[in-house]
């Protein structure tokens, strides 16, 4: 009897053990990345774009009284993003416009790759589902900007599923694209 | 009456005698029983001596003809399962296994657990902040920061920015569609 039980632990073991790897690396992600281009609209690009080897976050709004109060034009169909826009550095920029969402879904450990509207490539791959406190979930991720084999931009993050990475910098023109990368489990949609 | 007939002829029972031959006595006995053997005891111990060799050289005989393979493989069989392992060794095996697998999940769980650190590495390029939500940045001759902006609202929602600005000038493309814009 002792006997029979154990062996029944055992197996409930190793269905538990087996299982495990899987729920910890997710049965996929659907992720979405919002392209959005920042215009300087008639702002010199001197004072718009931040200087080179500053960070955009330092960077100085402009002094009060020597630069006239300048309206920001938000495309309507910007919506999540909308209140990061309106922070520094983004504050440089005065006109951003919704050029596309890319809907991708994403399996572990396979990259999917999609285009930038400057022509360049980006790839987006689902690394691991990771658990959180709080009963949430995150999500490890990599993205690639540029030439596969010699990414210009090549980032591993986390982020909380739901949760907003934005990656700016890109040329496009005369302004340049940002992407909002959110994602949620596969198996919760 | 004569002891003839009496099993114990001269002193020395047949008993005794077969216990001599199988020099099964104790050393005091023996010597007791040697002292009285007579002719008669003598010839009964050959006798004894050949019929033993008798029975040798059959038996020996016998098993040179005889396969025992058969026998052996059913004692073998019939003893098997409680001469391989014992009961206690059986319970000990599976809990032996449970214990190594625990271990080795433990020691999975250990190496894939989420690593806290930021490592970031931009080769030829400057990096001025940091953020603990990005593991790893590498950029190509780019100026890179990472840094976290909430949307005013809610100061637990907020969002990491990798700000890397490229060097690559706009494709001729962007400047050719611009223009026709």
């Amino acid at each position: 009897m002792i006997a029979r039980r154990t062996i029944q632990l055992f197996s409930a073991t190793l269905a538990v053990l087996a299982s495990a790897p899987a729920f910890a690396q997710g049965a996929g992600a659907h992720c979405t990345v919002r392209i959005i281009h920042a215009l300087e609209t008639g702002e010199p690009p001197s004072a718009a774009a931040p200087a080179q080897g500053a960070s955009p976050a330092q960077a100085p709004p402009p002094a009060e009284g020597t630069t006239a109060p300048r309206t920001t034009k938000i495309d309507p169909r910007i919506v999540r993003l909308r209140p990061y826009l309106l922070k520094p550095p983004f504050t440089s920029w005065h006109e951003f416009v919704f050029l596309e969402e890319k809907t991708l879904e994403l399996v572990p450990k396979v990259a999917q790759t999609f285009a930038l509207p400057n022509g360049k490539q980006a790839s987006l791959t689902y690394v691991e589902h990771l658990p959180a406190p709080a009963g949430k979930h995150r999500v490890r991720l990599q993205m690639q900007i540029g030439d596969p084999a010699k990414p210009s931009l090549n980032t591993v993050f986390v982020v909380d599923e739901g949760g907003v990475v934005l990656q700016a910098g890109q040329h496009y023109k005369k302004g340049l694209l940002v992407l909002g990368t959110s994602c949620e489990e596969a198996h919760q949609r | 009456m004569t002891q003839d007939s009496n099993p114990k002829k001269n002193g020395i029972s047949d008993e005794e005698l077969q216990r001599y031959f199988d020099e099964a006595l104790p050393p005091s006995e023996r010597a007791e029983v040697e002292a009285r053997l007579d002719d008669d005891a003598r010839l009964r111990l050959e006798a004894l001596g050949e019929l033993r060799s008798l029975l040798r050289e059959r038996v020996a005989a016998d098993a040179s003809t005889v396969d025992f393979s058969a026998t052996i493989d059913a004692i073998a069989k019939a003893e098997g399962p409680r001469g391989a392992t014992p009961p206690r060794r059986r319970l000990l095996l599976p809990l032996t296994a449970v214990g190594g697998l625990f271990a080795a999940a433990m020691a999975l769980f250990v190496l894939w657990r989420p690593v806290s650190t930021v490592a970031v590495s931009t080769p030829g390029s400057e990096v001025q902040s940091n953020a603990a939500e990005v593991e790893t940045l590498e950029v190509q001759g780019a100026v890179a920061s990472i840094f976290t902006l909430g949307d005013g609202t809610d100061p637990a929602t907020s969002a990491t920015v990798i700000w890397a600005d490229d060097d690559d000038e706009p494709a001729a493309d962007d400047h050719d569609n611009e223009e026709k814009e």
